[in-house]
């Protein structure tokens, strides 16, 4: 524990010098910039599509950056070096950019409906589907040299993990929606803001499957971070 | 001209090796296709679900799907290409070759412009949603929303250190260029103006005036104005950072 408790007090700090929590707050800006002016009933439609479409995906994008920075910087060689473990650097990771997601939802959704929402169902879909999100961020990031090189092809797991969008909206009536593991996630913030009320069915998918997925997605991270890293490292 | 040429043939070399340069010649295909086949669908379901009729809003889809990702899009890839050129040495290896960092940057921006008017108008005349009479206003609004995304370019320079930094900025950019100019559609006061400070207001705007007929030309010279002097001062800045 105190070996995460270190690697957790380092995230945050370069969290800071990587100017995430800026870029977080300013996005967070603008999101309300774009919501405030609605009128309130089309503003509660709009919010869940918001919550997944691009909070989650603010994670994405910083913990492939990091991936990208500590290339660079080769604060990875060092850290290898270090008693840390794999899983406790990757939980340091998850746990400090969550953080970071669920204050942006949790001031959104207060700035825009006041207290007329339900938190605990926005913080379990925040923290289920960002967690997805960085998984599937680190892992796009681990096979590509540069970022130019990763920026294009990343659009495509974003828009595997935005499908269940289509669904959600009714415009894709498909069970096959229900594979993506995001749709529990999207169906807890559609339920926050009383856009649906949840069956029961719904609530143990929405909290199982993103959970199974997530353990799917820590196993090959693993393997390709020393794949591609360590391997890599003192030769790059 | 010849400089151009050269420059040119070496972007090309480098599509085929390049994710960057692949993925914006296919990213206007996925939109045209989410915008041509998606519309229809989301207009039944909400007359249908809702009784809401969606139609009115067609030039608006079109405005936020295709008008101003295209900016957003190809001003991000631009601004990452000088990164990379930056980062590789490229630059500092231009300054010994007979080409100025003048006609350099004048290829760049000419790139960024030219692009930005091939998708645009390539995506939203392949929409289904635009009316073909209207496609010569096109050129025009499309070279404006090239301008912006040459702000998009010259911003991200001014802003991003490295290529990380640069992708963080589109993000942070991506609301501001391609969001919030949907909103003064929805405004009915003067303050609309007020978004005038967004690049992507000007071409939006003439975009919708000329759709439902009414004179579009002010939002345009007043397009090319605010984006002449917006550009001056970063065009300084980013000669001045690299010379």
């Amino acid at each position: 524990m105190n070996r995460l408790g270190a690697a957790l007090r380092l995230e945050l700090r370069l969290q800071r010098r990587y100017k995430f929590a800026h870029a977080a707050v300013f996005s967070g800006v603008m999101w309300l910039a774009l919501l405030l002016p609605m009128p309130p009933g089309l503003r509660a439609a709009a919010e869940p599509y918001v919550l997944l479409g691009d909070l989650t995906i603010v994670g994405f994008f910083f913990i492939a950056g990091a991936v990208f920075f500590e290339k660079g910087e080769r604060t990875l060689d060092a850290i290898v070096a270090t008693p840390l473990r794999f899983g406790e650097y990757l939980a340091a990771k998850v746990i400090g950019l969550t953080g970071l997601s669920v204050l942006l939802a949790v001031g959104i959704a207060t700035a825009t409906s006041g207290v007329d929402y339900h938190l605990p169902l926005l913080v379990t879909g925040t923290v289920l589907g960002t967690v997805l999100m960085l998984l599937v961020g680190f892992l796009s990031a681990l096979p590509f040299t540069s970022v130019s090189d990763w920026v294009m092809p990343a659009v495509l797991p974003i828009a595997l993990f935005n499908l269940p969008i289509f669904g959600y909206a009714g415009l894709w009536d498909t069970g096959w929606l229900y594979l993506v593991p995001t749709y529990g996630p999207l169906l807890f913030f559609g339920a926050a803001f009383d856009q649906l009320t949840l069956q029961p069915w719904q609530i143990i998918y929405g909290l199982g499957y993103p959970v199974l997925a997530a353990a799917g997605l820590w196993l090959p991270a693993r393997r390709w971070f020393d794949k591609y890293l360590i391997a890599k490292t003192g030769n790059a | 001209m010849s400089t151009f040429a050269a420059l040119g043939r070496n972007d090309l070399r480098g599509v085929r090796r390049d994710t960057l340069l692949v993925g914006l010649f296919l990213a206007p295909l996925v939109w045209i296709a989410m915008v041509r086949f998606g519309t229809p669908a989301a207009t039944t379901l909400a007359a249908e679900e809702f009784g809401f009729d969606l139609v009115p809003y067609h030039p608006l889809v079109l405005v936020g799907f295709l008008l101003l990702t295209s900016a957003i899009v190809v001003g991000g890839v631009m601004a990452l290409l000088v990164l990379d050129e930056r980062d590789a040495g490229t630059l500092t290896a231009i300054r010994v070759t007979p080409v100025s960092m003048g006609s350099y940057l004048g290829y760049r921006s000419a790139t960024t412009v030219g692009v930005t008017l091939l998708i645009v108008l390539g995506t939203i005349s392949a929409s289904g949603l635009f009316p073909a009479r209207l496609i010569p206003a096109l050129v025009p609004i499309g070279l404006l929303t090239g301008l912006s995304g040459l702000v998009v370019t010259l911003v991200i320079l001014a802003v991003a250190t490295n290529k990380v930094e640069g992708v963080a900025a589109i993000r942070a950019l991506g609301i501001v260029i391609a969001g919030l100019p949907l909103l003064p559609s929805f405004m009915d006061s003067p303050w609309r103006l007020a978004f005038g400070l967004v690049p992507t207001f000007w071409p939006t705007e003439a975009f919708l005036a000329a759709v439902e007929g009414t004179t579009w030309w002010p939002y345009l010279a007043g397009g090319v104005v605010y984006h002449a002097l917006v550009i001056w001062p970063l065009y300084r800045r980013f000669t001045r950072s690299t010379g």
